[in-house]
């Protein structure tokens, strides 16, 4: 139990949501802030980065890890590429921090696992940054399901589209830094909602099919842009995502995320993204949205603060931001290899 | 199905003719068409055949209508296996007979206004697809005895891969998955195919045969270089109507509600005609048919084997 | 499932031997030969009756039977017992007459109950590995199919499988009516149909053929050539479908294998679980009687068997080309 007020660090602005995660934090009134995006020296010149982002969002800023280190936070938030969360949450786990990591944990199966191990080795909290657990929505799905509304889940179908994200940050479509392409992006979201939704089934088989045929024409594109990913879970549940860079440029939003899941005794479909006031202007002739769903990641950050002060494990924990990223793995070897990908043996639990 | 072809003969005008092993005097009396005795009798009387008969009876029946020298309109799915589906088209071809397989999706307009779409490429090169329908489970037990009619895969979902590839073209792989719930006493089953196609597209079908109340949907989601279409019968409605008195009782949820758009049935129909008349092309082909079945059948085969099945170039199906 | 078997002999006891694998519980046996009831009796541990009346007639009936006894006697039986409300699995051939297979298939037809041809190579696993790869293409258009049954049996002349009126023919009607079902199950219904019989053995005219050979043509044109007997010393059992893409091959002493030949030349072997055709037979059987499914052999199936060979009897009764074609030469 940790009573009166929490250091948290931010690590990095690579990740957009660091900017949702400091007014999150900020609006609670019980935690201190400090910023460091070392990283922003070597990022693509028109990416508002570093001091100018943080005070943007109004976060304290330093230039390096170690000043942030220096100042003892009691937890850190790694928003940095997916390919650097592992140094990052390492660092922050020797720190003594706890660990909040932006998802996907990371690109490999043995970063992600080396996380998860260093923060129990460390003895702090590990917890994985997945907002859509958070979407009323899908609370409600859960409740209903835990009821038996449905009946006994048979079946899934989700859908993750959004436009290729080359707008405010460029390394998104790099895949040194993102681990691959759509199937990283736009998998993980999902598949954490279904081992949510399903657990303690975990998955068994993976077949993934994918290409390259949106936005062939952009020499920056190196890898998959649209895919479908198919999992059978252990007690024979079926589903599928489709983790797609589908919508397009002109569309009047980002994308969006749909889940689907089909019962004994019914069905239920969310949209989290549905909540919005549609519009036409001149300026947007494909129409715009006013969303006016609640923020995520305001609950996303008091379960994270609110576990550190009880000293319990927050959720979706690391492990689950393992799985997610088994599952990706499993996915990508598939689409590699155009077979199905047994799991073997139940992943690490 | 029987009645939902038999409205659409009567609709465009047609004299109707019944026949089935069981008697046919109710749906004859429903149309006001005669009910025959015997297929010779059927043969003799009716210059075109519709077979409606359970999957595994269209191989004979086929048969013994062209040799009888008609053209004939086959239920979907063509037939139960691909050897059969062969000999169908052996057949239909040796007696220079008309033989169409009435993957009626195809008429259903937004399913044509979206391959229209697709076919003057408004939407650029096909990417990634999505096609998913539910409905019931059907009553008529042969529908769920797999010896009989190949399950949910090749009796529902044969009409989502006969879409995929009306949209996006031949298939190489096929990958399947299927759940039948045998828990909680309640009836549903759902499956899952992933077809990549020979120009590198990816379709997703999702089929679903649910408890009593299930209502019959479906819909598709087409992303291509250009742009996207998507279309969702639980939505686009154009009426929608709430009542103080509680939930009314819904149709039987295994044949869709034909809302207010032209009844694809009588396209079908009218479609079948012309191409009996005239010589002209039917909007599916005999070997379309086929097609769909052995991918269907690629899709068993990948759920009994857990792994992708490549599909072997016969020629071309486009 | 209560069931009971019709026939205590050798197919009888493994049908039985199948029932209980399955679960099902198995209440009597039909068996007229006394020394053949007791056998059967002792390893399986159920009363004998002599005929099928008695055994219906009983404190404990069964619900489906199989008929295991000579191809005589099907068609009386299966009508009696479907009659009485009882499931039946009928061995092959469905009848030994293609009148009394016409008159037992409209009898089952008009039936509330399951009437299965037991056709057991259907559910061969490597016979359905074959069937799934030409489903899906995998040889491309099937064009030849080549089945021989051969082996050597020792008196079977003597026993009621030489005999016209018992068992309906030899070696055609005993293994190739099987050859038939798969050729059907593989390449398609049958088109046409051409045999040739040796009926003469050691110097001795048989009633029935101890070999054979058969040519069919599917609707499709596929042409599948058939060789059975009874008298082949060495033997094969192998079954072997052709197509426009390749090959495969299933010879009956490699269980578990089927080999896949490319145009190549290349040669893959397809491995296979192995399962008992009996036991995966018996299973579906029952599947069939429990579920109100279709079984995967009906009685139409039973009846083209039957046709199929009725028309090959047909045409090599009293035919024999050889010495007028001397005589004419000479």
């Amino acid at each position: 139990m940790t009573t009166g007020r929490l250091k948290v660090g931010i690590m990095s602005f690579a990740h957009p949501h660091a900017g949702n995660y400091i007014s999150a934090l900020l609006s609670r009134g019980d935690v201190d802030i400090l910023a460091s995006d070392p990283g922003a020296a070597t990022a693509p010149s028109g990416e508002i980065r570093g001091a100018e982002y943080a005070a943007q969002h109004g976060a304290p800023y330093v230039d390096s890890y170690e000043e942030l280190f220096r100042w003892q936070p009691d937890a850190v938030i790694v928003c940095s590429e997916n390919a650097h969360h592992r140094v990052d949450a390492e660092a922050g786990a020797r720190a003594g921090a706890h660990v909040l990591c932006e998802k996907p944990l990371a690109t490999t199966v043995a970063d992600a696992r080396a996380i998860v191990d260093a923060c129990e080795e460390a003895g702090v909290l590990l917890m994985t940054a997945f907002p859509m657990r958070f979407t009323p929505m899908f609370e409600a799905a859960r409740a209903a399901i835990r009821d038996g509304r449905i009946g006994e889940i048979v079946g899934a179908t989700g859908t993750n589209n959004g436009k290729l994200p080359v707008g405010g940050r460029s390394w998104f479509v790099d895949s040194e830094l993102a681990g691959g392409g759509a199937l990283v992006d736009l998998t993980v979201h999902i598949a954490d909602l279904l081992d949510a939704v399903l657990a303690p089934e975990v998955p068994e088989l993976v077949y993934a099919a994918t290409n390259r045929i949106l936005h062939s024409e952009n020499s920056a594109v190196t890898n998959e842009t649209g895919g479908l990913v198919n999992v059978t879970y252990s007690d024979g549940t079926i589903a599928t995502i489709d983790c797609s860079w589908s919508q397009p440029d002109s569309a009047a939003s980002w994308g969006g995320l749909t889940l689907q899941l089909i019962g004994t005794e019914g069905s239920i479909d969310i949209d989290p993204f549905a909540l919005r006031v549609e519009g036409v202007d001149e300026a947007n002739a494909n129409g715009f949205w006013l969303g006016y769903g609640a923020n995520n990641s305001v609950p996303l950050i008091n379960e994270f603060i609110t576990a550190i002060r009880d000293g319990r494990q927050p959720e979706p924990s690391g492990q689950a931001g393992l799985r997610a990223v088994e599952i990706v793995a499993a996915a990508q070897e598939s689409a590699a290899t155009r077979s199905a990908v047994s799991f073997g043996e139940a992943p690490s639990d | 199905m029987a009645r939902a072809h038999a409205a659409a003969w009567e609709a465009i005008g047609a004299e109707l003719y019944f026949y089935a092993p069981s008697g046919s005097a109710a749906v004859a009396d429903d149309f006001g068409g005669t009910e025959c005795s015997s297929l010779a009798a059927l043969y003799a009387a009716a210059e075109l055949v519709d077979i409606c008969a359970p999957t595994p009876h269209h191989l004979n029946l086929a048969r013994s209508a062209v040799e009888a020298h008609r053209h004939v309109l086959c239920e979907k799915p063509l037939s139960r296996s691909a050897t059969e589906g062969r000999q169908m088209l052996a057949l239909a071809a040796a007696h220079r007979r008309l033989l169409m397989p009435a993957h009626v999706v195809r008429y259903f307009p937004q399913y044509a206004a979206a391959h229209q779409a697709v076919e003057d490429g408004r939407l650029g090169a096909m990417a990634v697809l999505r096609f998913h329908r539910s409905g019931a489970t059907p009553q008529r037990p042969w529908f769920t005895d797999d010896n009989a009619s190949g399950g949910l895969i090749l009796d529902q979902l044969v009409h989502d891969i006969d879409q995929a590839v009306w949209m996006a073209g031949p298939v190489a792989t096929v990958y399947a998955s299927e759940n039948r719930s045998e828990r909680s006493g309640a009836q549903a089953q759902t499956a899952h195919v992933i077809l990549t196609h020979r120009s590198g597209a990816v379709s997703h079908c999702r089929g679903h045969w649910g408890a009593e109340g299930t209502a019959f949907s479906f819909g598709f989601d087409i992303a291509g270089t250009l742009g996207t279409l998507t279309y969702d019968s639980r939505k686009n409605t154009g009426f929608e109507m709430s009542t103080t008195r509680g939930a009314s009782p819904t149709e039987d949820g295994f044949m869709p509600d034909l809302g207010y758009f032209t009844n694809p049935y009588e396209v079908q129909a009218r479609d079948f005609l012309q191409a009996a008349q005239t010589g002209s092309s039917p909007r599916t082909s005999a070997e379309e048919g086929l097609y769909a079945v052995q991918l269907a059948l690629a899709a068993i085969r990948s759920v009994a084997e857990h792994r992708a099945i490549d599909v072997d170039d016969e020629g071309d199906h486009s | 499932m209560k069931v009971a078997v019709i026939g205590g002999g050798a197919i009888g006891t493994v049908h039985a031997k199948a029932y209980v694998a399955a679960g099902a519980q198995l209440v009597g046996v039909v068996e007229p030969v006394t020394a053949v009831g007791e056998r059967f009796s002792t390893a399986f541990g159920v009363p004998v009756f002599d005929t099928l009346d008695s055994l219906l007639a009983g404190d404990n009936p069964p619900e489906a039977i199989s008929i295991c006894t000579p191809p005589f006697t099907h068609r009386q039986l299966a009508e009696v017992a479907m009659k009485a409300g009882v499931h039946v699995l009928c061995e092959k051939p469905m009848a030994h007459t293609i009148e009394d297979a016409r008159a037992l298939h409209r009898s089952a037809e008009a039936s509330n109950v399951t009437f299965a041809t037991a056709y057991c190579h259907r559910f061969q696993p490597e016979l359905e590995l074959i069937h799934s790869h030409i489903e899906t293409g995998e040889i491309g258009t099937v064009r030849t199919f080549f089945n021989a049954f051969s082996g050597h049996q020792d008196d079977i002349e003597t026993r009621w499988f030489g005999r016209k009126e018992l068992a309906g023919g030899g070696a055609l009607i005993d293994a190739g009516i099987h050859s038939i079902d798969i050729f059907r199950y593989l390449c398609g219904e049958v088109d046409s149909a051409t045999g040739t019989l040796a009926t003469v053995l050691d110097g001795t005219g048989l009633e029935v053929e101890h070999t054979a050979a058969m040519t069919l043509r599917s609707v499709t044109h596929v042409i599948g050539t058939i060789e059975c007997s009874w008298k082949s010393p060495t033997g094969q059992s192998i079954v072997r479908v052709e197509g426009s893409e390749g090959s495969l091959t299933f010879d009956y002493a490699r269980q578990g294998q089927v080999a896949k030949q490319s145009r190549s030349g290349e040669v893959e072997i397809l491995q296979v679980s192995p399962g008992n055709r009996f036991e995966r037979e018996i299973a579906d059987f029952i599947r069939s009687v429990t579920v109100g499914m279709r079984p995967r052999t009906g009685s139409l199936d039973g009846l083209v068997g039957v046709a199929v060979l009725d028309e090959v009897y047909s045409q090599s009764d009293n035919r024999s080309l050889g010495s007028s074609i001397l005589n004419e030469v000479a």
